[in-house]
């Protein structure tokens, strides 16, 4: 099991978000998360990368506990997040190659010229990432894909601002990827058809509501 | 840790640094336009450059401390760069850390001619504008410190400047206390056998541990 | 017994009965402690009748070096359990300490003007006073000025543990600097270098000032703890 997530509560600003949520992701699957606004869908990849800590329950990455995971172990997955962390004043190469020092992998030009080929941005490598679109940005961070040796990939809503030529590109990674053995969790809040992938379907939970104020009997709720 | 993660982390912030030259570039120009604004306040007259220099170019090197450190937190937090070095496995002490002596660089680089240059401006001795380089030299890693931990207070609270200096200002007190007290001794004649250049390093010495414990905590309050 | 106020409608409930008992009680050994303090004590042989501030001086110096060990400690409390308790009691009696640091620092000037001949020296009692009086406003304006009061919380607590190294210097600033404050008469409780007639109406005006800051604390508490049911009931009618 790549991925396995058993019983996890999360309460946030006391709104309970994640109320007994499992999940569990195979080698070579893609599953995607659809689910509104505001349902937890960036909660729960900063619960898997560690980020945030849940109030019960358990989270294995490749069947370790991701709490005891430091440093070097905890770079088996790529995470992708929806704030992509690149500076707006540093070129496009400069942002990849800071990635790549920062991801522990090693610095290969090749590679990078590769995947930065796959969404035609070599052309435009020396332009700061200030200077591009929406969507531009979306591919920058979208090729630090190719770049990485993980198995478990984690995207936070990837297709967002693409057009459709590049979301077909991005689909045909997964793909690859998931051929290769390795496995993909991605949200999305809109409706995405990729092939053999899953699908997860997150609810809005009733919250609990006090409406009395002689209800709130206890110092958790203050 | 592994010390190459360290180096990268370091290599990291010195390049979005260099790349950030307008940062070091307002600060020198900050710095030398105050002192100049000093220079021209106190006449045309002799200016008694020895006692009002040193405060001068500490309150302005607080300041513009203050002003610098938002550079390294909260670029970070907005663009989410913060988080991706969370994630990355990096703890929150070397991330801090790492912040730190980049920006001991982007400070120490340009008073290294700054301190001249303003002292030819005040008339002031040389062998006192090198024990005031020295002061700055052993007070500057903690002043660093603590204006890092306090930018990274501020970082969720938007337009508040006020909130972060009160918080600091209790903390830079020490510092400020000691090494003028190194300076003004000096003009008695007794500079090298008064112990306060070793109390700023004790100073550092306790700042450091403490400053990277809170700059954890606050880290992992952010996200929360 | 902890357990029996586990609850804050049963903690509200008490503080209502209890509260005004104890307003009462501070009143009653303040008016006492005055009396004692004004006419009861002799003078002292060097600084004359001045020395009578000392029995507000030295009460409110204790308190607001005591109000900040309460608020390290919950904060302590806080980081470690997350107990909303700690962290409104921290909350309520940061502004009481202030209060207290503030009144510390105008009695000593006042103090100060005819046995020292200056309203202020810069010393290192006086500074480390002065540096705790900043902190407090610090940790004021931190809870306030975040719109989540539970994040407001969680950074004061985190400042006021920091903060704590200030205490210490405080304490013992009279015996590792020297300064022109005066060490401390009282350090030993056994043999204290200060005349018995002295001692009673400061320890009266000490329980006093305690009773005080007890029963104003409660009642903050309280208030506290209203205006977060409050928060809770309109943050759910929102949605």
């Amino acid at each position: 099991m790549v991925l396995e997530i058993i019983s996890v509560f999360f309460y946030r600003n006391k709104r309970l978000i994640f109320d007994n949520f499992n999940l569990k992701l195979k080698n070579s699957q893609i599953m995607i998360l659809i689910g509104s606004n505001g349902i937890g869908k960036t909660t729960l990849f900063e619960l898997i990368v560690g980020i945030l800590e849940p109030q019960k329950g358990i989270i294995k990455i490749n069947n370790q506990l991701i709490q005891k995971m430091f440093e070097k172990k905890r770079k088996n997955f790529t995470y992708l997040p929806h704030k992509d962390g690149l500076k707006d004043n540093l070129t496009i190469i400069e942002n990849i190659e800071n990635w790549n020092y920062l991801s522990a992998s090693k610095y290969d030009f090749v590679k990078l010229k590769s995947s930065l080929d796959y969404f035609d941005l070599f052309k435009i490598k020396d332009e700061n990432v200030g200077n591009l679109s929406q969507g531009q940005r979306k591919k920058v961070s979208l090729s630090k894909l190719i770049l990485s040796n993980n198995l478990l990939w984690l995207l936070d809503e990837p297709f967002n601002g693409l057009d459709s030529d590049s979301i077909i590109k991005t689909k045909r990674i997964l793909e690859n990827h998931r051929k290769n053995g390795g496995s993909v969790l991605l949200s999305s809040h809109i409706d995405v058809k990729i092939k053999s992938s899953r699908k997860i379907v997150l609810n809005k939970l009733r919250q609990k509501r006090r409406r009395d104020i002689c209800e709130i009997n206890s110092w958790e709720e203050l | 840790m592994r010390i190459d993660g360290f180096f990268n982390l370091i290599k990291r912030e010195m390049r979005i640094c260099l790349k950030n030259s307008f940062v070091m570039i307002s600060f020198s120009s900050f710095f030398l336009i105050s002192i100049l604004i000093f220079v021209f306040a106190f006449g045309s007259g002799s200016i008694d450059g020895d006692k009002l220099y040193k405060p001068i170019v500490w309150v302005l090197l607080i300041f513009s401390l203050m002003l610098i450190s938002e550079n390294f937190t909260n670029n970070d937090y907005a663009d989410g760069s913060l988080k991706e070095m969370q994630f990355l496995g990096y703890s929150e002490e070397v991330i801090i850390l790492s912040k730190g002596i980049a920006m001991w660089f982007m400070i120490m680089l340009p008073t290294f001619f700054l301190i001249p240059i303003s002292s030819i401006l005040f008339n002031v001795t040389f062998t006192n504008s090198v024990i005031l380089f020295l002061n700055i030299c052993l007070a500057c890693p903690s002043l660093i410190l603590i204006s890092l931990v306090s930018s990274l207070f501020s970082i969720q609270l938007k337009n508040n400047k006020i909130i972060q200096f009160i918080i600091i200002f209790p903390f830079y007190m020490p510092i400020i206390i000691f090494t003028t007290s190194t300076t003004n001794n000096d003009i008695d004649g007794y500079i090298f056998d008064d112990n306060n250049f070793l109390i700023l390093i004790g100073i550092f010495f306790i700042t450091l541990p403490i400053s990277l414990l809170t700059s954890k905590l606050i880290m992992k309050e952010i996200n929360r | 017994m902890i357990f029996k106020f586990a609850n804050p409608l049963r903690f509200q409930k008490f503080v209502s009965k209890y509260q005004p008992t104890l307003l009462y009680l501070s009143l009653i050994f303040l008016v006492c402690g005055l009396f004692f303090s004004f006419f009861n004590s002799p003078p002292d042989y060097m600084q004359g009748e001045t020395v009578r501030i000392m029995y507000i001086h030295v009460p409110c110096a204790w308190f607001s070096l005591m109000i900040y060990s309460l608020i390290a400690i919950c904060s302590l409390f806080s980081i470690v359990f997350k107990h909303t308790l700690a962290d409104i009691i921290s909350r309520a009696s940061a502004p009481i300490g202030a209060s207290f640091t503030l009144a510390t620092l105008i009695t000593g000037s006042i103090w100060g003007k005819p046995t020292w001949g200056t309203w202020w020296v810069w010393d290192a009692r006086l500074t480390s006073e002065l540096i705790l009086f900043f902190i407090y406003l610090g940790l004021i304006l931190i809870t306030t000025s975040y719109e989540d009061k539970s994040k407001g919380d969680r950074y004061a607590s985190i400042l006021a543990v920091v903060g704590i190294v200030n205490l210490p210097i405080i304490k013992w600033s009279v015996d590792w600097w020297n300064t022109l404050h005066q060490p401390a008469s009282i350090s030993k409780l056994s043999s204290p270098s200060i005349d018995q007639s002295m001692l009673t109406p400061l320890f009266i005006m000490t329980i006093s000032f305690l009773f005080f800051f007890v029963s104003v604390l409660l009642m903050r508490i309280k208030a506290e703890i209203i205006q977060r049911k409050i928060d809770v009931i309109r943050f759910n009618r929102v949605d």
